[in-house]
């Protein structure tokens, strides 16, 4: 478990829990910082503070103040290579300009979300935009990805 | 038919387009920018359908009915006290699961609702498709798929609200199923509530005291009990009332979104760009430097593009000028009228006019800021400064509008949270150089300081961001040691600026700067030419003309500043009615003079004078309509406040520069 101001830029977390004033605390929620959200660091401003973050699929900027009070679970970040099956979120792109030049082409970079087939062997075949790819292993080892909880958002009982 | 006077409200979250859709069904003209928080004030317009009237009105965006700032309030009371006949709930499709927290609220209110789906195109390109028959049955409401920005769905839309605007049926409220503790805190506030609330309503003003809110003086006993079982259920989860209330509406939107929505993988192109450029301006170490770079851009595109077109236009009125002159003497009219004519108007509103280049240029960069997205990450990435300086940082925004017109800069404030934050917002906001100082620093500068032309002007710029935060630091100091308000601040997606909604409020605020030629300047011009021509027999514009006593009177006063001319006097004083008046006062004052004007004012000044005068002029007083908005947001005393110590710094600092220079020199 960690705060949310300590999650580095392109990690994803799950919220678990929002303490603080209640006001607050309760805005917050109302914006979308509700236990099982899934939320992003995207950018920092100069000097750290404030963050802007992506959750809900739209992007908000919080002081690390308001951050720190904001408990979130890490998501495990995997090579797609090794990624479990089902839907994934590329995080982040390894390697040189060539590589992510390459896979842009495809419509594949950070933020990209995609079905991975986790073939066991040969090729990585994904689902993109309702098309089928094919990705050498060595490619699919420098994307990563973590996956995202489908019931991201369902209130905790 | 009915014929009773219908009235319907546009409500939504920020940025979602709400005022997009009002301009759509009203043919108004109220602004429209990408980023959230444009519009502060409600505003009235009227949609015909088929002959019939119902008036519309478009409302501040709000995320939820809880109204933390100023233009929220402005939107929840509308909606919660004056009951409009229905509300149109603008709902961002891109963005759905955060903006039917607002729909979810207005329906347990039992509000008659109509969504606007809007935004699909942009929904579409991100691969959310979303059943609009399967979202109106979840919600029993009707729905209306629209692209505002394009007019779509619009005609649609205004069929729905003319239909449901006049049925006489109002909805049952949404009934969420809060669990069960918070169900029986339902049931026992709901018993103390009095009769005044009505039967339907008593489930939402429980939920309503449950949260937090307060209910006025009707509901004191079940505010009481409000109180005590938040306490209560705190103790016994850990866990509070308020929040878990969230949290159900959102587990409910999250079942309609299961029902009614389907995302396919993938990612769209505009969120790429738009994320590859908050790469770049939000970096940590250029999101600064690229700031400044763009201002100081807007500067340089002000003066180097806009000077050679003021001058063509100069030279037009000129030409005017001889033409009427011509004519005038060849029709033999008399003295006083050829004067009145040349000397007092086309003199005095042709050297304001000629820099309407200048101005315009300065609000299409300003309107492209708006529009574009820009403005959020502005203030996003300033906010540590801005912090430390005492401000927060979306007092930047209404900081960067000061620099087109100081009033709806101060309007602008209302989405500042904290009463101090919007107070030293607003103190400040005279300080930034308006438009319509410019005529001021371009006559001046190109008489006095052709060379160093750009730096006088940064300077002069610089000069009142520095007063600025001087004056925020002390202010704060003095007067407010309140706690910080967090920056809790929706960052919308840039879009590339659509030509009519950039040209739109371009030509809106040149053509306002236009019409105040003939409604401030012209008035202002000919009362000056009067007062210059009185007591009858003197001759024009002397000392010992009414205006030159008038003048002679504070004329003293500038005097230990460089510039103790009475007519120096005469241009401030009328300035204040509005800032070009200063410059076309100086036009008129000196119209029968030989020589141009730069020519004229170089036999008066020094540049170090000169460089006061501008000091002088770029601080001193608020204009009437400026002091208007101050008086209206914050009072007199306020009002007051600020016209005096912006005469103060201003006097001071133009004297200190003055009497240091001459000391230096
Ligand atoms: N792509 C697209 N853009 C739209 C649509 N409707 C509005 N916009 C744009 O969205 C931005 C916000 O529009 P506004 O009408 O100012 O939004 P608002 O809800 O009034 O915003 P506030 O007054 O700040 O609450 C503007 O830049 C519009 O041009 C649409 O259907 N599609
Ligand atoms: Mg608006």
């Amino acid at each position: 478990m960690k705060r949310l101001s300590e999650l580095d830029i392109g990690e994803w977390g799950i919220v678990r829990s929002v303490t603080g004033k209640a006001t607050l605390r309760r805005r917050l929620a109302t914006m979308g910082f509700i236990p099982g959200v899934a939320v992003a660091v995207k950018h920092c401003a100069p000097m750290g503070d404030p963050r802007a973050y992506e959750l809900l699929g739209y992007c908000l900027s919080l002081r690390q103040e308001e951050a720190d009070l904001i408990e979130v679970e890490p998501l495990p970040v995997y090579p797609l290579s090794t990624a479990p099956p089902g839907k994934v979120k590329v995080v982040g792109i390894e390697g040189a300009r060539g590589v992510r030049a390459k896979l842009a082409q495809l419509g594949i970079t950070e933020n990209t979300s995609l079905v991975n087939r986790a073939t066991p062997a040969g090729p990585v075949i994904i689902e993109l935009s309702g098309k089928e790819l094919q990705l050498g292993r060595g490619v699919a080892k420098k994307v990563k990805v973590t996956v995202i909880p489908e019931e991201n958002g369902k209130a905790t009982d | 038919m009915e014929k009773r006077p219908i009235k319907i409200a546009i409500a939504g979250n920020p940025n979602s387009g709400k005022s997009t859709i009002f301009n759509a069904l009203t043919g108004g003209n109220v602004s429209v920018g990408n980023w959230p928080g444009v519009t502060v004030e409600k505003c009235e317009g009227c949609s015909v359908y088929q002959g019939h009237r119902v008036t519309v009105v478009d409302l501040p965006g709000t995320y939820t009915l809880d109204a933390w700032t100023l233009d929220e309030r402005i939107a929840r009371n509308f909606i919660v006290e004056e009951k409009p006949d229905a509300v149109v709930a603008v709902v961002d499709a891109a963005n759905l699961e955060r903006n039917l927290y607002l729909v979810i609220q207005l329906l347990e209110m039992g509000a008659k609702v109509i969504i606007a789906l809007n935004m699909i195109d942009i929904a579409r390109s991100r691969g959310i498709e979303i059943d609009t028959d399967r979202l109106a049955n979840a919600l029993g409401v009707k729905v209306v798929p629209t692209v505002a920005a394009r007019g779509e769905g619009i005609d649609e839309l205004r069929q729905v609200i003319h239909d449901i605007g006049r049925t006489p049926i109002t909805p049952r409220p949404l009934q969420i199923a809060y669990g069960e503790e918070i169900e029986q805190a339902i049931t026992r506030i709901s018993t103390l509530l009095t009769a005044k609330v009505a039967e339907t309503e008593k489930r939402w003003w429980a939920l309503k005291l449950l949260e937090g809110d307060t209910g006025g003086d009707n509901f004191t006993e079940a505010e009481a009990l409000a109180r005590t079982i938040r306490a209560e259920l705190e103790q016994r989860h850990k866990h509070d009332a308020q929040s878990a209330i969230v949290e159900r509406r959102y587990g409910f939107i999250r079942g309609v979104i299961r029902e009614c929505v389907r995302t396919r993988p993938g990612i769209s192109r505009a969120l790429l760009i738009s994320e590859a450029i908050d790469g770049v301006v939000l970096n940590r170490w250029l999101g600064i430097p690229i700031f400044f770079g763009l201002i100081a851009l807007t500067f340089y595109l002000v003066f180097v593009l806009g000077t050679p077109l003021s001058e063509l236009i100069g030279k037009l009125f000129a030409l005017i000028g001889q033409l009427v002159s011509l004519t005038l003497s060849a029709v033999a009219a008399p003295e006083w009228i050829t004067s009145l004519i040349t000397d007092g108007l086309i003199e005095g509103i042709g050297t304001v006019l000629k820099f309407l280049p200048n101005i315009t240029i300065l609000y299409l960069v300003i309107s492209l800021m708006e529009d574009s997205g820009y403005m959020a990450r502005a203030a996003f990435v300033m906010d540590r400064f801005m912090h430390l300086l005492g401000l927060h940082g979306k007092s930047f925004i209404p900081m960067i509008m000061g620099l087109g017109c100081n009033v709806p800069a101060i309007l602008a404030t209302r989405t500042l949270e904290t009463r101090k934050d919007r107070i030293l917002t607003i103190l400040v906001n005279p300080f930034m150089s308006c438009s319509a100082r410019l005529p001021i620093y371009i006559l001046f500068t190109s008489a006095f300081f052709t060379r160093g032309r750009f730096v006088v002007l940064l300077s002069l710029y610089l000069l009142g961001i520095i007063l600025a935060v001087i004056s925020a630091r002390i202010l704060r100091w003095v007067f407010f040691r309140s706690e910080e308000a967090p920056l809790i601040m929706e960052l919308p997606p840039y879009h590339a600026p659509a030509l009519r909604t950039v040209l739109r409020p371009t030509w809106f605020r040149t053509w306002l700067f236009i019409r105040r030629a003939g409604t401030v300047i012209a008035p202002a011009v000919v009362i000056i030419w009067i007062l210059a021509r009185l007591p009858w027999g003197v001759a024009y514009a002397s000392a010992e003309s009414l205006l030159g006593k008038i003048g002679g009177l504070f004329a003293p006063l500038l005097k230990p500043a460089g510039f103790g001319y009475w007519w120096a006097a005469v241009a401030l004083i009328a300035g204040v009615v509005a800032k070009e008046v200063v410059v076309g006062t100086i036009a008129t004052v000196h119209s029968t003079e030989s020589g141009r004007l730069t020519e004229i004012i170089q036999s008066y000044f020094t540049p170090l004078s000169a460089y006061a005068f501008l000091v002088m002029s770029s601080l001193y007083l608020p204009c009437v309509a400026t002091f208007a908005a101050i008086r209206r947001e914050l009072g007199w005393r306020w009002a007051f406040f600020t016209a005096g110590w912006t005469l103060l710094l201003g006097w001071l600092i133009a004297t200190g520069i003055y009497q240091i220079g001459r000391l230096i020199l």
